[in-house]
């Protein structure tokens, strides 16, 4: 809700919404608030921080539907997000590549039918008559494109689980199927509902070039969270999950993963989203795309760091800003 | 306490193959096909006390997980559907279609009519029940149909 900061001079502030510390709403003064969220070390240290916190909610319900057509998930995915329900607290569309990953490893998707190619899971929050209620609403809109129920045992097991995944499939397939020690990188854009399809289309085609050439690369498919649930025109954290045989990194095949990073950045600016929903956009591949992302407010941008940091002490080279010394 | 006998405990059950790359040789417990893991990463011998302790903590993460989520964990009461075959849609997609020029302004949301639903006989297992509530025809009303304002008392 608000916190201290140490600014790079030394001074100390305190930034919340207005003066408060603890106010949830305020028009006082510029919302400095989110001036120092996600600016990546680059404009003070946070001494103290106040959080807000949630009571546990009476009830939750899980459900997953699956579908033979990305299309009709996607559209599955709007009907629940302009429902109106308003314990919706999220929904997550799986696309084609994510299902064939889980289908090698997850014990939910090992035993699903071949015609399963994408799915859409969600939940709900609340009072326990709330969700009862809201309940009905949902598994009708799931199954209004034609999404077959998974059943009671996924949506519990599955829900919790979704949480711990990426704990564990620290490995991958090489074209030819073996497997291989991999890491995890995940690009999260933030998109628009209705450019999800064409996204996922030239990301996937970017990701299978980038294998078919490289051979250190696997492609873990894509889920889209809703971060607004009830805008369907809202933004999505849409991301690409692609696994990289690290062991083979050398100078070449790094800058080709660099290359890889910057297409599926460019995608991100070409159909009017942001690079990064929720991992910051300071490594190379989309950090020298920030000043064509912000446009106009990089010039601002700039122009807050040197000022607020005169000696340039605080992260110096993070995402582009030693420009605000240049001049 | 059970006895640990080495030969038992280091002895795989023979495997049934589930799908290309998955085999079976414990109940509900997936493995990666071993031809898979040939090549760059060799599977690991492992006893079968390990493989259970193993699941066990799963269950109790995903136990934990519920019980960090909410106070209960409510379901539909439904088994899989996907023996089914891939659905149909079953409405035209309308997006943001306005409300039909006569469609009811507000909608009673108890029925004393109505019979008591089939459900509340679902049984209950593992601490999830199933989701309550009066499905009954015009219980809830769609999107589109909600009242724009309360009805007058």
């Amino acid at each position: 809700m608000s916190f201290e900061i140490v600014l790079p001079t030394g001074e100390i502030i305190r930034v919340g919404d207005g003066g408060g510390k603890k106010i949830r709403k305020s028009s006082t003064g510029y919302h400095l608030k989110h001036l120092f969220m996600g600016h990546q070390g680059t404009l003070g240290i946070v001494t103290e921080a106040t959080l807000e916190v949630v009571p546990k909610p009476e009830a939750e319900f899980a459900a997953f539907f699956a579908f033979d057509d990305y299309l009709k998930a996607h559209r599955t995915v709007y009907h629940i997000v302009t429902s109106g329900i308003a314990t919706l607290a999220g929904t997550v569309l799986f696309d084609e590549k994510k299902v064939e990953y889980l289908r090698r490893d997850d014990e939910a998707f090992i035993p699903m039918p071949p015609w399963v190619n994408s799915i859409v899971a969600t939940a709900l929050y609340g009072t326990k008559a709330e969700v009862s209620a809201a309940s009905k609403i949902l598994m009708e809109k799931g199954r209004a494109e034609g999404g077959r129920y998974t059943g009671d045992h996924m949506a519990v097991g599955d829900w919790a689980s979704r949480h711990d995944r990426y704990a564990n499939p620290l490995h991958g397939r090489v074209p030819g199927g073996q497997v291989v020690p991999m890491s995890w990188h995940c690009e999260d854009a933030s998109l628009n509902w209705t450019v999800l399809p064409k996204v996922r289309e030239e990301w996937t085609a970017i990701a299978q070039r980038y294998i078919d050439e490289w051979g250190i690369f696997d492609n873990w498919g894509m889920y889209c969270y809703t971060s607004a649930s009830y805008k369907p025109w809202g933004d999505y954290l849409a991301e690409i999950d692609i696994g990289i045989w690290e062991e083979k990194l050398n100078d070449d095949n790094w800058a080709a993963w660099v290359r890889f990073k910057s297409e599926l950045a460019q995608v991100s600016l070409k159909y009017g989203g942001s690079m990064s929903n929720c991992h910051g956009t300071t490594r190379a591949g989309d950090a020298e795309h920030v000043p064509e992302e912000m446009g106009g407010g990089w010039d601002v941008m700039k122009k807050v760091k040197r000022m607020l940091d005169p000696n340039n002490i605080m992260n110096p080279g993070k995402q582009m800003l030693d420009e605000a010394y240049q001049d | 306490m059970r006895k640990f006998i080495y030969k038992q405990q280091y002895t795989r059950p023979e495997a049934r193959r589930i799908s290309d790359g998955v085999i079976m040789r414990l109940r509900d417990v997936y493995e990666v096909d071993p031809a898979l893991m040939e090549t760059h990463f060799k599977q690991q011998n492992m006893p079968l006390w390990d493989t259970e302790r193993i699941v066990e903590c799963r269950n109790d993460h995903l136990a934990w997980m519920h019980e960090h989520f909410a106070y209960e964990t409510l379901v539909a009461g439904e088994e899989s559907e996907l023996d089914k075959g891939p659905g149909e849609p079953a409405l035209q997609p309308q997006l943001l279609t306005p409300p039909a020029p006569n469609t009811p302004t507000h909608t009673s949301l108890v029925n004393p009519d109505s019979a008591s639903p089939p459900w509340k006989s679902a049984v209950k297992r593992k601490g999830w029940r199933r989701s309550e509530g009066d499905d009954a025809a015009g219980e809830v009303a769609p999107p589109h149909r909600r009242p724009a304002a309360s009805p007058a008392t």
